[in-house]
C-alpha cells in the first residue's frame, strides 16, 4: 500500500478481546539438548506466576532436541504471555499449542492399590473395563498400569479410591498433532 | 594458544575498548591473558562497582559493557549488578571465572553456582565445558546482548579450562557496531591521559563518525581443533 | 529511563510520567483517547494502579519485545519492531495524511492551562539553605545542561528527572527497574570510561553513596575523573518521606547520622573534597568542582526534611496526585 492511502479506523471499534481463555492448555516445546534448559524453563514458570499442572520430558529423534510437554490452565494465565515469555529462552526452538481437536495426548500412572482376597477380583473388574494392566499382586495389594488421556485417568482414579488407594505416580500428559505434518 | 588468550582475541574482535574487573584464583589465566590484551582494564575496588561500570559504559555509549569476576564470592558480587541490567534492557557481558571442572559440584574452595544464581536475571548464559567453545561463545554472548532486546549475557569458565591450549582462528568482523553518542565540545581541562597500551588514542573513535554497518560473519571459518585440551 | 529521547526545552514536552512526574503529564495520560507508547513497558511507576489507568485510551504499543505488548496494558495496536525503523515508517504515513493540526487546539489549551495552574513548585530556601530542587538547578547551570548524568536512587534521582532538562539521550544514566541504590557511582566510572570527553556527574544522596564509596579509589587509581555532587540531608530521604506520609512519621532506621565527614572521606581517597553549605555560592562551587582536574566529592548539605512532590500515592491512580503544599504566597 502506498504511503498516504488512508485506511481509516475509528477508535471507538478497536477493542481487545480478553486474555484468559478458559481452558486447559497442552504446550509441545521443542528445547535445545543442553544442560540447565529444564531450570530454566521451571524457573520462568516460578518467578512469572505462571503454574505448571504437568511436566514431561524425554529425547526426541533428533539428539540435540528434546521435547517438553506442559499442560497449565489458561483460566488462570494468559496463555500468550506464557508462549511469548517461553520465545523469550534462547534455547527455545519452537513452541505448539496445540489444539484439542487436533491432538492425541496419553498419560501413564501407575496405581498401588491394597485389595485382600475378597475384594480382588472387584478391582480386577475396574482394571480391565479401563483396559488397565496388573503389573504387580502381593497378599493384599495390587500395582496396575493405565494409559489413556488425563480425563480417563482421573476417572480410574476415582474409581478405585474407595477400595483404598495407597499411592498413585502419574507422568503426566505427552501430546503429539494429528496428521502427517510435524508438531 | 591457550583459551584464556583466544578469550582476549575474541573480545577484540567485537570490537572491546574497556573492561571492568577484579582478579582472583579462578581467572588468574584470564588475567594473566589480558596483561597483553589491547584494550584498557579498569581495576575496580568490589565487583559490584564493575558490574555497575559495565552498565553505565552501555548506557552512555551503546556499546557493550563487560565486565569480569572471579568464582565464588567474586561471581555473586555481580548478582546485583547483572539483575539490574536485566531490568533496563542494558548490553553487557559478565565473564567469571569458575573452579576447575573436576572441583564443580563439590562446595570447592570459591565455588558458586553462578550459573544457576542468575538464571532469572540474564538475557542467556554459557557454562563452558570444552575450551573450544570460548571464540564461540564470545561471539553469541556479545550477538545476544546487544541484538533485539539488549541484556546481560553471562559467561563462566573453569580455570582448568582457561588455561588449556587450543587453535584458534580469528573472526573478523564484530557482532556489534558502535553507536553515535550526541557529543559536544566541553571547555574546561582536557581529560587526564591514563596509561594507555601503545597506539591508542584517549578520544573515543565513534565521536564523530557514522556507525559501521554490521557486516554478515558468514564468511568467517569456524575455530577448529585439531588437539583436545592439555590438562 | 527515557528522559532526553524527546528536548525537555521543545515546546510539547509535558514532563515526566508518573508517581513523581508533572501533574500535566500524569492528567493528559488520563484524559487521553489515543496513546502511543513507544519503547516503554507501562511499569507500576508509571500506570499507577493499572485498571485505573488512562481509562478513555486507545493504546498503540511499539516494542521491539512481543512479551512486553499486552503484558501490563492492553494494547489495541501492536507494532512489533525496532522504534528505528518503525518510526520513520510511521512519520511517512502520518505526513503523507496532511493533517490540520489546528484541531488539537483545544487540547492544547487544557494543557497549557494546567501546565500555568500545576507547575512543579517549591518553598524557596531561607537565610542560604539549599533546598534540594535547588541544588538540581544549580547543577543543571553550572553544567549548561549538557553533562552527563547518572544518580542513585531515591529523592535525588527524582528530583533530578524533575528539575534537570535533559535534551539529549544517553545523558541520564540510571537504575530504573530495579533501582539499586549505589549504581551512581560506579556507573558514572563506566560513563567517563566511555566519554573521555564528556562531563560527567554522579549525583548521589547519601544513604546511596555509602554503599560503593569504595570506587573512589578506582577513580583515583585508574585516573576516572567523575564528579560526585552528593545531595546530603543525613537521611535516606525518599524511605524517610514514606515513613512520614504513610507509617505516621515512625522514622524506623532512616537517620544516616553525620558520619562520615564526606570531604575528609574523599581526601582519604586521594580525591578533591568539598563542602557548600549555602546557597550563594553554590553554583559557583559546582563549576569549580568541575574545572577541577580530577575526581571530586561536593558534599551538599540540604534541607533536611523535604518532600518530593508531585506524588501519586501507592497504589493510587493519576487524579490522585498529591501537590506540594503552597506557603501563605502561592
Amino acid at each position: 500500500m502506498e504511503a498516504g492511502t488512508p485506511q481509516v479506523v475509528k477508535l471507538e471499534d478497536l477493542h481487545i478481546s480478553g486474555q484468559l481463555s478458559g481452558r486447559k492448555h497442552i504446550l509441545s516445546i521443542l528445547v535445545e539438548n543442553k544442560p540447565g534448559v529444564l531450570a530454566r524453563i521451571a524457573g520462568l514458570f516460578s518467578r512469572r506466576g505462571f503454574n505448571i499442572d504437568t511436566l514431561a520430558v524425554g529425547p526426541t529423534d533428533d539428539e540435540r532436541l528434546s521435547r517438553i510437554t506442559l499442560t497449565l490452565d489458561g483460566a488462570m494465565h494468559p496463555i500468550d504471555q506464557v508462549t511469548k515469555q517461553l520465545h523469550k529462552l534462547v534455547n527455545v526452538i519452537k513452541i505448539r499449542d496445540l489444539e484439542p481437536a487436533d491432538t492425541v495426548a496419553r498419560e501413564l500412572a501407575l496405581f498401588k492399590i491394597s485389595a485382600d482376597g475378597a475384594s480382588r477380583g472387584e478391582v480386577m473388574q475396574v482394571v480391565e473395563i479401563f483396559r488397565g494392566k496388573i503389573i504387580d499382586v502381593t497378599r493384599r495389594s495390587l500395582i496396575v498400569e493405565v494409559t489413556g488421556t488425563w480425563e480417563k485417568v482421573e476417572a480410574f482414579e476415582r474409581m478405585v479410591r474407595p477400595f483404598g488407594l495407597v499411592e498413585m505416580a502419574r507422568t503426566g500428559e505427552i501430546a503429539i498433532s494429528r496428521g502427517r505434518g510435524e508438531t | 594458544m591457550r583459551a584464556a588468550d583466544t578469550l582476549m582475541e575474541s573480545l577484540k574482535a567485537e570490537g572491546v575498548k574497556d573492561v571492568f574487573g577484579i582478579p582472583g584464583g579462578a581467572n588468574l589465566p584470564t588475567y594473566d591473558a589480558m596483561v597483553d590484551a589491547e584494550f584498557r582494564h579498569v581495576q575496580v575496588r568490589h565487583e559490584q562497582g564493575g558490574g555497575h561500570a559495565a552498565e553505565g559504559y552501555a548506557q552512555a555509549s551503546g556499546r557493550v559493557g563487560v565486565a569480569f569476576a572471579t568464582s565464588g564470592p567474586g561471581a555473586t558480587n555481580l548478582v546485583t549488578a547483572i539483575a539490574d541490567a536485566m531490568m533496563d534492557s542494558v548490553p553487557t557481558v559478565f565473564i567469571t571465572g569458575q573452579v576447575r571442572t573436576e572441583l564443580i559440584g563439590t562446595d570447592g574452595f570459591q565455588e558458586a553456582d553462578i550459573l544457576g544464581a542468575t538464571l532469572p536475571f540474564v538475557k542467556h548464559s554459557f557454562a563452558v565445558t570444552d575450551p573450544r567453545q570460548i571464540p564461540e561463545y564470545v561471539h553469541e554472548a556479545f550477538h545476544l546482548a546487544s541484538t533485539g532486546r539488549p541484556g546481560p549475557v553471562l559467561l563462566d569458565i573453569p580455570m582448568d579450562l582457561s588455561r588449556a591450549d587450543i587453535d584458534y582462528e580469528p573472526r573478523t568482523c564484530p557482532a556489534t557496531s558502535p553507536r553515535p553518542r550526541a557529543t559536544s565540545s566541553r571547555s574546561g581541562s582536557p581529560p587526564k591521559r591514563w596509561r594507555t597500551p601503545a597506539g591508542r588514542s584517549s578520544t573515543p573513535a565513534a565521536a564523530s563518525s557514522t556507525p559501521t554497518p554490521p557486516r554478515s560473519c558468514a564468511s568467517s571459518p569456524a575455530p577448529t581443533a585439531s588437539r583436545s585440551p592439555r590438562r | 529511563m527515557g528522559l532526553g529521547s524527546f528536548p525537555s526545552t521543545h515546546e510539547h514536552w509535558l514532563g515526566m510520567l508518573g508517581m513523581h512526574g508533572t501533574w500535566t503529564a500524569n492528567h493528559a495520560m488520563d484524559k487521553a483517547d489515543l496513546i502511543v507508547c513507544i519503547g516503554a513497558r507501562f511499569d507500576d511507576r508509571i500506570t499507577g494502579k493499572l485498571d485505573e489507568f488512562a481509562p478513555h485510551a486507545k493504546v498503540i504499543h511499539i516494542d521491539i519485545d512481543p512479551a512486553e505488548i499486552s503484558k501490563n496494558v492492553g494494547a489495541h495496536i501492536p507494532i512489533v519492531g525496532d522504534a528505528k525503523q518503525v518510526l520513520p515508517k510511521l512519520t511517512r504515513e502520518y505526513r503523507a495524511l496532511q493533517t490540520d493540526s489546528s484541531r488539537l487546539d483545544d487540547w492544547w489549551n487544557t494543557l497549557r492551562g494546567w501546565q500555568d495552574a500545576h507547575p512543579l513548585y517549591y518553598e524557596a530556601g531561607e537565610n542560604g539553605e539549599i533546598k534540594p530542587q535547588f541544588m538540581i538547578e544549580a547543577m543543571h547551570r553550572a553544567t549548561q545542561g549538557d553533562a552527563i548524568i547518572t544518580s542513585d536512587v531515591g529523592q535525588h534521582q527524582m528530583w533530578t528527572a524533575q528539575y534537570y532538562g535533559f535534551d539529549k539521550p544517553r545523558r541520564w544514566i540510571n537504575s530504573g527497574g530495579l533501582g539499586t541504590m549505589g549504581f551512581g557511582l560506579p556507573s558514572a566510572i563506566g560513563a567517563k570510561v566511555a566519554c573521555p570527553d564528556e562531563q560527567v556527574v554522579c549525583i548521589a544522596g547519601d544513604g546511596s553513596l555509602i554503599m560503593n564509596i569504595q570506587e573512589m579509589a578506582t577513580c583515583v587509581s585508574e585516573n576516572v575523573p567523575v564528579k560526585v555532587f552528593l545531595m546530603n540531608n543525613g537521611y535516606m530521604g525518599m524511605v524517610r518521606q514514606w515513613q512520614e506520609l504513610f507509617w505516621d512519621r515512625r522514622y524506623s532506621s532512616v537517620d544516616m547520622g553525620s558520619s562520615p565527614d564526606w570531604v575528609k572521606l574523599a581526601e582519604a581517597f586521594g580525591a578533591k573534597g568539598m563542602r557548600a553549605e549555602n546557597s550563594a555560592d553554590l553554583e559557583e562551587q559546582m563549576v569549580a568542582a568541575l574545572e577541577h582536574d580530577g575526581p571530586v566529592l561536593l558534599d551538599v548539605r540540604v534541607a533536611r526534611e523535604e518532600n518530593c512532590y508531585p506524588m501519586i500515592p501507592p497504589g493510587n491512580a493519576a487524579r490522585d496526585m498529591v501537590e506540594a503544599p503552597r506557603g501563605a504566597v502561592s
